[in-house]
């Protein structure tokens, strides 16, 4: 129920992404502009890859003292 | 005896369940017992409308039903037609309640629905760190996306402290700043899953900044926050698919994106060179050079064809003449030698066409086809005296 964000979201990016191939589609789209489409479209894919971030990640357990620590699967401990 | 008993034809038993048996033909077969005594029981397929829950050792039911003696084995068993959990009509009164009065306030009206983040990068979750929800969540949501930072806030789920530990648990996840938050836990009984209907917990997934999946028990149980979370899901291992997007999908939707754009820019590219290539050609049409080389190709293809007609109208002249040839080479004399007629001269050279120009011992030339022949003439006759004056 709140609306700020601090960066632009990866389906944000993807809307822009849209709209910036919407432009690109363009036939009267001068070269310039479509240029710079183009910069920000290639910007806004590094972006996305970026936000993917393929690292691996570990599940974190939020401790007592409200430190974070690595979770072990609780099979063991049931 | 039994069955004309009218207390014994409707009866109802109260107490725990133990050594339950659901048989494959439908029929379930338990015994009932309470501090006192026990009862063997027996539920028809047939009568199974009449319970509404799975049966599992140690609840506490009431048992609707009649009494009879099972002939085979002389005992006589309780044939239930009902069965409902003991306690379960209070909790579900205030289940009841408390749904209605949240709904009249507006808890549950989607206008306060958040839509879920089809995008995340931490999901959090508020339920047991044992058991099988915590599992199913994390296998899942890494199986769909190992890049999605999952951060468990380890609740108690169930019992007095509950209630306090997932609101806590929902407001410390929310603080921490995840973008998706899971509020759940496994399976269990009305009992155990009683915390999610409990309104402190349904009021801070209201509250709740982050957008809150909910998914307490199975498919069939409906607690009070899947009414209030932004969106219900049926199970934990269905939330995590409802949080976490296949890293595949995304993977492919940026490479996608990657290549349209690259295609478009291609593209553009593409046209403004062909429509330079055509200004260029256009150009050059219209410039002086070319129109002077199109004079001078011009005056080349006029001399070209002015020499061709020459040419035509020389060897007309040519066939012509070779005619004529032909027509004059008929009137050569050399011809009529080569038939067999033959020349004939004197030492003069001079033609000789009658007898009257040689004499006797004259020397003359006779010319035939391939040479001449010099005689000597023996003799003259003339043929007839009016025939030598022709």
């Amino acid at each position: 129920m709140s609306e700020e964000k601090k960066e632009l979201t990866l389906e944000e990016n993807f809307a822009r992404l849209e709209e910036i191939i919407g432009r690109l589609e363009d036939e009267e789209l001068p070269l310039e502009e479509a240029f710079q489409a183009y910069t920000e479209g290639m910007l806004l894919l590094g972006q996305c890859n970026e936000q993917i971030d393929r690292v691996e990640k570990q599940v974190l357990k939020l401790g007592m003292d409200g430190q974070l620590e690595e979770f072990e699967d609780g099979e063991d401990r049931v | 005896m039994f069955t004309q008993d009218y207390l014994l034809r409707g009866l109802y038993v109260k107490g725990e369940v133990s050594n339950c048996k659901y048989h494959s033909s439908g029929h379930i077969y338990f015994t009932l017992k309470d501090a006192k005594g026990t009862i063997g029981c027996v539920m028809f397929a047939g009568s199974r409308g009449g319970l509404s829950f799975r049966m599992s050792e140690g609840q506490q039911v009431i048992v609707g039903g009649t009494v009879d003696v099972y002939e085979r084995d002389g005992k006589y068993q309780l044939y239930a037609r009902e069965i409902i959990l003991a306690g379960s009509g209070l909790l579900y009164e205030r289940f009841e309640r408390l749904k209605r009065e949240l709904q009249e306030s507006g808890m549950f009206a989607q206008e306060y629905k958040q839509p879920i983040p089809k995008y995340i990068r931490t999901l959090g979750v508020v339920t047991a760190d044992t058991g099988a929800a915590v599992r199913d969540i994390i296998q899942i949501a890494g199986r769909r996306n190992p890049y999605v930072q999952i951060i468990l806030y380890p609740a108690i789920v169930q019992g007095e402290a509950a209630v306090k530990s997932i609101v806590k648990g929902i407001r410390t996840l929310e603080a921490m700043g995840v973008d998706v938050m899971i509020v759940g836990r496994g399976g269990g009984s009305i009992e155990d899953l009683w915390a999610f209907n409990e309104r402190e917990v349904a009021q801070a997934v209201f509250d709740c900044s982050v957008p809150v999946i909910s998914a307490v028990g199975h498919e069939t149980d409906t607690t009070i926050i899947d009414y209030v979370a932004d969106l219900r899901a049926p199970t934990p291992s269905a939330a995590a698919e409802l949080a976490v997007a296949d890293v595949r999908e995304i993977l492919r939707k940026v490479s996608m994106y990657r290549d349209s754009i690259q295609r478009r820019m291609q593209w553009i590219l593409e046209g403004k060179h062909s429509k330079l290539r055509h200004l260029k050609l256009h150009m050059k049409v219209v410039s002086p050079g070319y129109r002077l080389n199109q004079k001078k190709m011009d005056v080349i293809s006029a001399e070209i064809r002015l020499r061709e007609g020459m040419q035509h109208l020389l060897e007309k002249r040519r066939h012509l003449l070779e005619l004529y040839v032909e027509r004059m080479r008929g009137l050569s004399p050399l011809e009529r030698l080569c038939s067999g007629y033959s020349y004939m001269e004197d030492a003069e050279g001079k033609n000789i066409r009658s007898v009257r120009q040689v004499q006797e011992g004259q020397e003359i030339h006779i010319m035939v086809s391939d040479g001449v022949i010099d005689a000597r003439v023996t003799a003259v006759q003339a043929l007839e005296p009016e025939a030598q004056d022709g």
